[in-house]
């Protein structure tokens, strides 16, 4: 008996401590990761994220003239390495948690970037705003890059690697006969 | 096995029957973290019981299956058994990543998918684990009783002429 008033005691002082939770938003914590949210104007197309996203839920496709970055909020387990990895802080964790849905389409995102084709050799090679982001940060560097280096940019990884081993080449010959 | 899940009738039906919806919780090969929050749920703080959810022992009492972890080759017989003795109209909702698309798990050899893979369901509660606030709100959704929040997005980057790609 005195168990029971002891708890109906605290039951008093203590009030009614359940949430109405549908109809009032409850308090998030600080530091919540809820759904990623992905800047699409500030996204470069780099797919940094994608190779680091542990349950693959961030996967490119690459195809002719598209780069496709598809995230599923069903997969996603809010680790946060994408936040991390972002070189240019495109996708944040917001604290939306009220991410259940009757159909799976609708936790999806898909983001679509153009693919730009190689000075040399013509392939598609990377995203034209990935290139737009390295043309800006060799302009600030100034002087340390001269402009053959510089037009090598454009340039496929297979071409940039095939170019600069003949200009090296070219001048180890250069210099082999002027001695 | 894979009919399509009319959820609107569904619901319909559960509410023209005005019944309590009783849930079922089915770990398929979870880690448990999902169960720790449906626990949670129904602790005073959160309490789901305002909405007479009420966890039953049976799946032959129960209109949700709550399910939680992804579809393994071991649980794919408990799963399907638990589906066919649910009285009809019964609701699936999928509980964490693992249960919506194998989530982490997904391309182990033992994952044969998510539980839609199996079974039809009629509501994603993606989170690992979800917020148990999210929870509730997956089981309401499920029974249409709030608004779906969350839609596909989509974004194509608009090339030099102005065509989108």
């Amino acid at each position: 008996m005195s168990g029971i008033l002891k708890l109906l005691k605290v039951a008093i002082r203590r009030g009614r401590v359940t949430l109405n939770y549908p109809a009032e938003a409850t308090p998030t914590p600080e530091g919540l990761r809820g759904r990623p949210v992905l800047d699409f104007d500030a996204c470069i197309g780099c797919g940094a994220c994608a190779k680091t996203c542990p349950p693959n839920a961030l996967t490119v496709e690459e195809k002719d003239k598209v780069w496709t970055l598809r995230l599923s909020y069903g997969r996603c387990i809010m680790c946060g390495l994408c936040e991390e990895v972002c070189p240019v802080d495109a996708i944040r964790f917001s604290d939306e948690f009220e991410l259940a849905s009757t159909t799976k389409k609708d936790l999806e995102v898909e983001l679509q970037l153009l693919r730009v084709k190689c000075g040399s050799c013509g392939t598609y090679f990377t995203t034209r705003r990935v290139l737009e982001e390295t043309a800006a940060e060799y302009s600030e560097l100034g002087d340390v890059y001269d402009e053959g280096l510089r037009g090598m940019v454009s340039l496929c990884p297979d071409c940039r690697r095939r170019e600069w081993s003949e200009a090296s080449a070219e001048a180890y010959r250069g210099a082999r006969y002027e001695s | 096995m894979k009919a399509d899940s009319n959820l609107k009738e569904k619901q319909e039906r559960i509410r023209e029957l005005g019944i309590s919806p009783w849930v079922f919780p089915v770990n398929t090969g979870g880690c448990n973290g999902c169960d720790i929050e449906v626990v949670d749920t129904l602790t005073p703080y959160f309490d789901v019981e305002r909405f007479g959810v009420k966890l039953v022992s049976s799946p032959k009492h129960a209109d949700i299956l709550l399910v939680t972890g992804p579809v393994t080759r071991q649980s794919l017989k408990t799963l399907k058994n638990a589906y066919e003795a649910a009285p009809d109209p019964k609701l699936v909702v999928a509980i964490g990543n693992c249960a919506c698309g194998g989530g982490i798990c997904h391309d182990s050899f033992t994952v044969l998918g998510g539980v839609d893979a199996v079974i039809p369901t009629d509501a994603y509660v993606p989170g690992c684990p979800p917020r148990p606030e999210a929870l509730i709100y997956g089981l309401l959704l499920a029974l249409g009783k709030v608004e779906q929040k969350v839609t596909r997005r989509e974004y194509r980057e608009e090339d030099l002429d102005g065509h989108t790609v």
